[in-house]
């Protein structure tokens, strides 16, 4: 009987400790799969503005961002939002693949390969661009929502 | 059955119960631990297998693919054998100069025994048509799949 109490103990130990780290491993995954979502909603988001709808457009993408990026965003939006205006910019971005690179429970960097079509005065049947996109993330305390720290196009 | 009889059964079933459990934990453990080795060891032998499989030169083109060859796997390895062999006479007249360079790599999928990684893969291109040098910019998935201790490409596709 305390042969068995202390092999019930040990197992209950041994449980606790090896749950923890497969607790662990799956937030971190779960993190992944998360920076990953934003990452591609964010490329999506930053790549299909359109003069029609410009300003719900560049609210959605500021919306999505923090820090740097959202500092440099906000700079560039009045800029943003004449160009499209006066070259009747329709622009639409898709996804292909993504690759998280690096991260952790409250910060990701993942690459987004997308494509978009880019309409405007230029080219009314649309011009079709590839992408190679590297998002930085930051996940929010408060709300928990993984935003776009850094947007970058990898040369 | 006395009270410490029966006692003793729920306890012995109660352990095994949770000797399963800790058991099934245990293997998630090591499931877990296996895909975030997986994932940083193919990113890394992915790196160098674009760079020897995506690079050639005409003035040594034989060494260049066995060289490339040695980060290929299963099917793939025929395909890659075959499509340098196509590449070669035009590479010969043209002179041909290509060298590979992993811009950025990022893991987009960790499977059993396969990775699938994304590859932003410059390649530098010298040859007699062009002066200079130009660059590609490529978006390369491979398929990475585990042979005798390294990851190896079994498929590559550019998007």
């Amino acid at each position: 009987m305390v042969g068995l109490c202390v092999l019930l103990a040990a197992v209950l130990v041994g449980g606790g400790l090896v749950g923890r780290d497969v607790y662990d491993q799956r937030r971190t995954e779960e993190a992944h799969q998360q920076a990953t979502a934003a990452a591609r909603q964010a490329a999506v988001d930053f790549m299909s503005i359109s003069a029609t709808t410009v300003d719900a457009d560049i609210e959605r993408i500021s919306g999505r961002a923090t820090g740097d990026f959202r500092e440099e965003f906000t700079r560039g939006s009045a800029q943003v939002r004449k160009a499209v205006l006066e070259n009747k910019v329709d622009s639409k971005g898709t996804v292909l693949r993504t690759g998280w690179v690096s991260g952790d429970l409250r910060s990701a960097v993942v690459l987004v390969a997308a494509d978009a079509t880019v309409k405007n005065k230029g080219a009314p049947d649309g011009r079709l661009s590839h992408y190679r996109v590297r998002v930085g993330l930051a996940k929010d305390g408060a709300s928990g929502r993984w935003l776009v720290s850094q947007l970058q196009f990898v040369g | 059955m006395t009270r410490r009889k029966r006692v003793a059964l729920v306890l012995a079933v109660v352990t095994a119960v949770a000797g399963g459990a800790g058991g099934w934990l245990w293997w998630q453990r090591d499931a877990g631990a296996a895909r975030a080795t997986a994932a940083k060891a193919s990113v890394a032998d992915a790196s160098t297998a674009a760079q020897a499989i995506f690079s050639y030169d005409y003035r040594s083109w034989d060494a260049s693919v066995a060289n490339g060859s040695r980060y290929t796997t299963g099917g793939f390895s025929g395909e890659y054998v075959k499509m340098t062999a196509g590449l070669k006479p035009l590479a010969t007249t043209e002179k041909a100069i290509v060298q590979a360079q992993v811009s950025a790599i990022g893991v987009e999928e960790v499977g059993g025994d396969t990775v699938t990684v994304l590859v932003y893969l410059n390649q530098y291109r010298r040859n007699a048509k062009i002066s200079g040098e130009k660059v590609d910019q490529n978006r390369v998935v491979l398929t990475m799949r585990r042979a005798d201790g390294t990851w190896k490409v079994a498929a590559a596709a550019a998007v």
